[in-house]
């Protein structure tokens, strides 16, 4: 069953195409990564989902049912993770829980199970009764997960729900995501970290400059571009020192990623340039620490496809 | 529902709010308290009456020996016994425009038969004027009791031929002078730094809005199944009923604690404050839509509000300010809400009050009409 279906929508700021002609159909049970860098028109499309911007043109429905004609139903499917943290810090957990599962219509013994549910869901039971104020950043994240999930939503939208936090409540998400996902609930996930979008997501679009340039699973993103080969250079200096434009004058080359100590060369397959590669680097007195051959991964994908990194 | 779900959360928001709280509660006191003993000498209520100057002129055609006699009488007499300065003069021009040029507390104009007295009063001494009108009325009313006992027992006038002498025949009554009531420092600090600090309570309308703004919490709101007319009713409402509350405390602490005046009819004096909190926390709900920074509305804010205070008599009595501050102090709310808050407690009149009441609730339609006209047409007005 399609739950969320886009057609040729369009969203303008003044001159600027925020959106443009995007269609995708995202299914039952599905979650659903949406990967952009910033910009690039994700979160336009999700506060068109959920009714908080008005479409210029095409249509969207839930379920169905047209986000403009039924607005209200269709924002009763919903419940979103914005990315910002959006709780009240003068407000308890369960009072921050209660008042936004409260404006789904869930009252008196129904209102007070669900919010506990939802705390302890995230792992917050103990805190309930504590102001955010005091929290941490990861869980604060996870109040922020808890405050949409209450009233057991059917779409959950989750955009960027990991920045900026520990590991360990950075899993703690991700488990979470995948519990709801097999409680149920279609997700629709927008990060910026790749290996989260590859270890959680069944299905993946891939956005820029609002519009869908890549749809399908990891593996079939990945294939688009199985005739590149990727090679990760580890060094001991750091890796600003080194000239990407030099790397790029190698036959074969076809993107650089500069990381902190490691260099990440993505080269046409065909070509055999690998001693080229290494030679660069002895020649400029860049110690090698490691040397590995890797299969191109959603990264890659994406370095190919927009030729600039996702953070960029 | 939704709407009673944001105005308790609202609430409990508000109620905790612990610093804002002192604010609009403490303050309040604060400044009833200092301001009323900083200013008690301003507002004394006793005054001197030897500085009360009355100017008359009789102006009968063919004269009435006997009301004459009776006025001068009265005129010595209340000379004598209270230092009242009379001084006749024949042009009835010249004295109006010594009315008008402030140098008499009264003229009176006598005229006609029987006798009338058309009193013109010194727009700067209310109170004094007002003495002097109490004390005319008792003259003519004095003056229509002689006249039936002159017509009906003539040998009775021999015993009457002095205010006194009449009064202790009993043949008299004569009416004590009812002085004016006015307020005490405290008693009009009580009123004015009242509607000073819900004048401040359009802050907490703006807040209220441009906080859920500035945490994302309007737009995650506005995700939910929640219309923006919903929304914007339920954070007005919630804003407003805590101003209240702020209101009332305030009230009934200068009443029991600082035994301030608030008059007999509390309950028209609530519905003006209930009115005024209205219209003050609209006023800054429509600048949350309309101005995008918050500096910009609160630095707007923190400019007009002390402004219209002053014009508003907040600080000192507008009848020390002059005229021109008096004409210009009708664009102040302010002025409205602290006239018909003293009039309803101290002359018992309610003119005022319609007027208060009408700049209120219009200047509240109007507020809420912007705030529900931009919220609609923005976008992103919430986030």
């Amino acid at each position: 069953m399609t739950i969320v279906k886009m057609e040729q929508v369009t969203k303008k700021f003044g001159d600027v195409t925020a959106v443009d002609k995007v269609s995708l159909e995202i299914e039952e049970g599905e979650i659903f990564g949406l990967l952009g860098p910033n910009g690039a028109g994700k979160s336009t499309a999700i506060n068109m989902i959920t009714g908080l911007l008005t479409i210029d043109r095409g249509s969207i429905s839930i379920f169905g049912k047209d986000v403009r004609k039924d607005k209200m139903t269709t924002k009763s499917y919903v419940g979103i993770v914005p990315q910002d943290i959006a709780i009240y810090e003068d407000l308890t957990s369960l009072e921050n829980v209660k008042f936004f599962a409260s404006l789904y219509g869930l009252r008196g013994k129904m209102l007070e199970e669900a919010a506990l549910e939802a705390l302890e869901f995230t792992g917050l039971s103990e805190k309930k009764n504590q102001f955010p104020k005091s929290f941490s950043g990861g869980m604060k994240r996870r109040l922020n997960i808890a405050c949409a999930i209450a009233h057991k939503p059917k779409l959950i939208i989750m955009d960027e729900p990991t920045v900026g936090i520990d590991p360990q409540s950075r899993n703690h998400i991700l488990q979470s995501v995948k519990k709801l996902n097999e409680l149920g609930s279609t997700i629709i996930y927008t990060s910026h970290y790749m290996e989260e979008v590859e270890e959680i997501c069944t299905r993946i679009a891939i956005m820029d400059h609002g519009k869908v340039i890549a749809l399908g699973t990891c593996p079939e993103l990945e294939n688009m571009i199985n005739d590149r080969g990727v090679v990760v250079v580890t060094i001991n200096e750091p890796a600003s020192k080194v000239d990407e434009n030099s790397l790029r004058e190698i036959p074969g080359v076809e993107n650089v990623d500069i990381g902190e100590n490691t260099v990440k060369i993505t080269s046409a397959k065909e070509v055999t340039n690998l001693d080229k590669i290494i030679q660069y680097f002895i020649k400029n007195s860049f110690t090698i620490k490691n040397v590995e051959s890797k299969t191109p991964d959603l990264e890659t994908v994406f370095l190919s496809l927009t030729g600039r990194k996702l953070r960029d | 529902m939704i709407i009673l779900n944001i105005i308790y959360k609202e609430l409990k928001q508000c109620l905790r709010d612990f610093k804002t709280n002192i604010l609009m509660v403490i303050f309040p006191i604060v400044l009833i308290v200092i301001l009323g003993a900083a200013f008690s000498g301003v507002f004394e209520n006793s005054i001197d009456i030897e500085d009360v100057n009355v100017l008359y002129t009789i102006d009968i055609e063919g004269g009435d020996p006997v009301f004459e006699n009776a006025f001068s009488t009265f005129c010595e007499y209340m000379s004598d016994e209270t230092g009242m300065q009379f001084e006749e003069t024949a042009d009835v021009e010249k004295g109006i425009s010594e009315i008008e040029n402030h140098r008499y507390t009264a003229y009176l104009h006598i005229t006609g038969d029987p006798p009338r007295i058309d009193m013109y009063r010194n727009k700067n001494s209310g109170f004094e004027s007002g003495i002097v009108e109490n004390a005319v009325a008792s003259f003519l009313e004095s003056y229509a009791a002689i006249n039936v006992i002159v017509r009906n027992d003539p040998a009775a006038l021999s015993k009457i031929q002095q205010p006194d002498s009449a009064v202790n025949s009993g043949y008299v009554r004569v009416t004590a002078i009812d002085r004016k009531k006015q307020p005490g420092s405290t008693d009009y600090y009580a009123v004015t730094m009242l509607t000073l600090i819900l004048l401040y309570s359009s802050l907490t309308g703006f807040w209220s809005i441009r906080s859920e703004a500035d945490a994302k919490t309007g737009a995650r709101v506005l995700c939910a199944p929640v219309q923006k007319y919903q929304y914007l009713t339920g954070k007005i409402l919630g804003s407003i009923s805590v101003t209240i509350v702020q209101a009332f405390v305030v009230l009934l602490f200068s009443k029991l604690v600082l035994k301030a005046n608030w008059g007999e009819d509390l309950f028209t004096v609530a519905v003006l404050i209930v009115t005024y909190a209205i219209m003050t926390v609209s006023l800054g709900a429509a600048l949350a839509f309309i101005f995008r920074t918050a500096e910009v509305a609160s630095g707007l804010l923190n400019t007009i509000i002390p402004v219209f205070v002053f014009l508003g008599g907040g600080y000192v009595p507008l009848s020390m300010l002059g005229d021109q501050i008096s004409k210009v102090s009708v664009i102040s709310p302010v002025r409205w809400i602290n006239m018909a808050l003293i009039n309803i407690i101290y002359e018992g009149t309610y003119s005022a009050a319609y007027i208060s009441l009408a700049v209120n609730l219009g200047l509240s339609i109007l507020f809420i009409s912007v705030a529900a006209w931009l919220s609609g047409r923005r976008k992103n007005a919430y986030a």
